[in-house]
């Protein structure tokens, strides 16, 4: 995974303390963002591999950065891992819809979590 | 003209004018007036032909000759003839012998003893609405101008009379019909005059008025309405008058023999007598909202009911996903150096959280299905991989009970459509519920198999079984067994609630018994869409299998 860098966006510090760790362990490079108009600067200014994205977030909520960022020609190829405590079906068919690789409910398995970001950063 | 003549005429009039002025079917009152006016004027014939406006053709009405069968078939164009060409011009014809005109044709004229003829316009209001014919009067005595000028007056006697039968039919049926619309329209109509007398109104209005005997007609409008919108209805009925325009208003009527009173929208619309000039009153419409508002509540309850659950979910995950997130790198930096008392400590923090996890997601299944908001994602999957996932999970929670699980998943019906991740967590429930009351030692049998064409997911269990009188009450919320067992078995009860509520989700149920020797076996039953025979895919559901999308 070297030089891989992701872009991890929630507004909890808890959680992007415990994720960044994770994936730093695996040799990922991490960038956080805090809420949804950082993450918007944050992806054009870093580039990153890979962003893991929260849905309840201030400013932007997570539908509204997806939409922003497939719609800008400079992010639209950055592919997106939805991270979110949302579990509904609806939930999760509406980011899928919007341009989201794939979507994992928190609290998640982080094994499993893992597995899903090596498939995506790698183009599935 | 001699007195004679003068006096029969002077009678006939007094008498075709009687006929006309007493009550009774028009068409009588014709025939009758023919029949006296060929008696008096000793004539062949006297009939009557209507102009219809849509053929522009006259038709015979009626005649004293002719057979009564015939007289539908009669017809001559307007300007044909005699009496189109009187239907025409509007002006009466004599004709004192007929061999001196060119009518009729030389075929016909022997039907006529004499040539004499007499056709006088029906006029009203300047319009010609039909013809009256007499022929032939005695052989040689021809008609006189004089007794056409009578003919005509009888003519216009007639027509006047026809004209008043068809406007007054045609404004009972215009009345019927408006009748019928303003019961039909479902709201109150009470119209009133500038003086707010009311002038009009329908039958559904009535429970809103205070009325004793239903008379409301020309009353006050304040004398029957509520005197708290006295002012509300003032107002709009000035401000209508004023304004000539609509105006809505939204109030609350108390209506005797309900205890709130009625949240209705009152609209009004300026009432003209004519096309000029000011309105002579106003028409109020009564709307019942109640309905409405109804709808309008629920929509905003089970609004703030989804924010609520999606809030309460996420505010209850979020920090658990910190925890276990933490926890799991613990584990992984500190593993090997671990004494066996810190790894047991480990081991708490890890299940509990797990623990509640389980109670978050059985929680807000919960709530999805008495919202009636879950749905289903379906995929074909066996039951027996399902049920292996299951086992896989409560296996440790067994193995410290020592309790054994036996799996056996020969006889599985192959893939079937369903939603894999409550079905999981269904066979969960089951599985648990069969740990939580077999005693240490006790065993497990998981199966699954098919039967009478439905597959179905066995635990058997050889602990207490159920007592027939509370089995029912077990799939409720929270209710447990009665046995001792359950002092010492933790949890609240919504397992068997959701595992039951799933299977009916799919079209299924649950089917408990007890087992002989002891024990219990619950049974989640599915519709088996057997899909092994590949012909079989791509075939459409039945109709019936539930997929019921959440609604949100």
């Amino acid at each position: 995974m070297a030089g891989k860098c992701i872009l991890l966006a929630d507004d909890e510090e808890d959680i992007k303390t415990v994720v960044s760790m994770l994936l730093e362990s695996l040799g990922y490079e991490v960038v956080t963002a805090f809420d949804g108009l950082d993450t918007m600067e944050k992806a054009e200014s870093e580039k990153p591999d890979l962003i893991l994205l929260d849905i309840m977030m201030p400013v932007l909520d997570g539908f509204e950065v997806l939409k922003r960022l497939k719609a800008n020609k400079r992010t639209a190829g950055i592919p997106i891992l939805m991270l979110s405590a949302a579990a509904h079906t609806d939930t999760i068919s509406r980011a899928l819809s919007l341009g989201a690789k794939d979507y994992v409910v928190k609290p998640f398995d982080p094994e499993k979590l893992l597995e899903k970001i090596k498939q995506v950063i790698s183009g599935k | 003209m001699e007195k004679v003549e003068a006096d029969k005429l002077i009678w006939l009039t007094r008498h075709v004018s009687e006929i006309f002025s007493s009550p009774g079917d028009l068409q009588k009152a014709l025939e009758a007036m023919v029949d006296l006016v060929r008696t008096v004027f000793e004539a062949e014939a006297c009939s009557i032909m209507l102009l219809d406006p849509e053929t522009e053709d006259l038709r015979l009405s009626v005649s004293t000759n002719i057979e009564r069968e015939l007289w539908p078939r009669i017809r001559t164009r307007v300007g044909e003839g005699f009496a189109g060409k009187v239907a025409l011009s509007g002006r009466p014809l004599l004709v004192r012998d007929i061999s001196e005109t060119p009518y009729p044709e030389p075929e016909r004229r022997h039907r006529y003893k004499s040539g004499s003829f007499m056709c006088a316009p029906m006029k009203v209001k300047g319009r010609t609405i039909g013809v009256v014919n007499v022929t032939n009067g005695k052989a040689d005595e021809p008609f006189t101008r004089e007794q056409l000028d009578v003919v005509v007056s009888l003519a216009n006697l007639v027509a006047l009379a026809i004209e008043n039968v068809r406007l007054l039919t045609g404004t009972e049926m215009m009345t019927r019909r408006l009748r019928d619309v303003l019961e039909g329209i479902g709201d109150g109509v009470i119209a009133v005059d500038t003086d707010g007398e009311i002038v009009l109104h329908n039958e559904v209005v009535l429970p809103y008025l205070s009325t004793e005997g239903n008379r409301c007609l020309g009353r006050p409008l304040n004398e029957v309405i509520p005197e708290k919108l006295h002012p509300v209805f003032r107002e709009l009925l000035e401000r209508t008058l004023a304004e000539r325009d609509h105006i809505h208003e939204e109030v609350e009527w108390g209506v005797r023999g309900s205890v709130n009173p009625i949240p209705v929208t009152l609209s009004t619309t300026p009432l003209y007598q004519d096309m000029r000039g000011r309105p002579s009153g106003v028409v109020f419409v009564i709307h019942d909202m109640t309905v409405n508002h109804k709808l309008y509540e629920l929509k905003r309850i089970d609004e703030a009911k989804n924010s609520f659950l999606a809030i309460v979910s996420h505010e209850l995950r979020t920090p658990l996903t910190s925890i276990t997130g933490a926890l799991h790198l613990l584990q992984v930096r500190m593993q090997g150096r671990l004494e066996p008392e810190n790894q047991e400590l480990f081991r708490i923090i890890e299940q509990n959280s797990d623990r509640l996890h389980q109670q978050i997601v059985n929680l807000l299944d919960v709530v999805n299905i008495q919202n009636e908001t879950a749905s289903l994602t379906l995929r074909h999957i066996r039951l027996s991989e399902i049920a292996g996932r299951s086992v896989a999970r409560l296996r440790e929670a067994a193995e410290r009970k020592q309790i054994e699980i036996v799996e056996d998943y020969q006889s599985d019906a192959g893939p079937i459509l369903l939603d894999e991740e409550k079905i999981y967590r269904a066979i969960v429930h089951l599985v648990d519920n069969a740990i939580k009351f077999t005693p240490r030692s006790g065993r497990i049998r998981v199966g699954t198999g098919c039967s009478d064409g439905e597959a179905f997911v066995s635990v058997q269990d050889t602990g207490a079984g159920i007592d027939p009188a509370i089995r029912d009450r077990i799939f409720g919320k929270f209710v447990q067994g009665e046995s001792p067992l359950t002092r010492q078995s933790g949890g609240c009860g919504i397992g068997l609630f959701v595992a039951r509520a799933f299977a009916e989700l799919h079209g299924g149920r649950i089917e408990t018994a007890n087992l002989e020797g002891g024990g219990c076996e619950f049974r989640l039953v599915l519709i088996s869409l057997n899909l092994q025979d590949s012909s079989e895919r791509g075939k459409p559901l039945p109709a019936d299998l539930p997929k019921t999308m959440g609604a949100g």
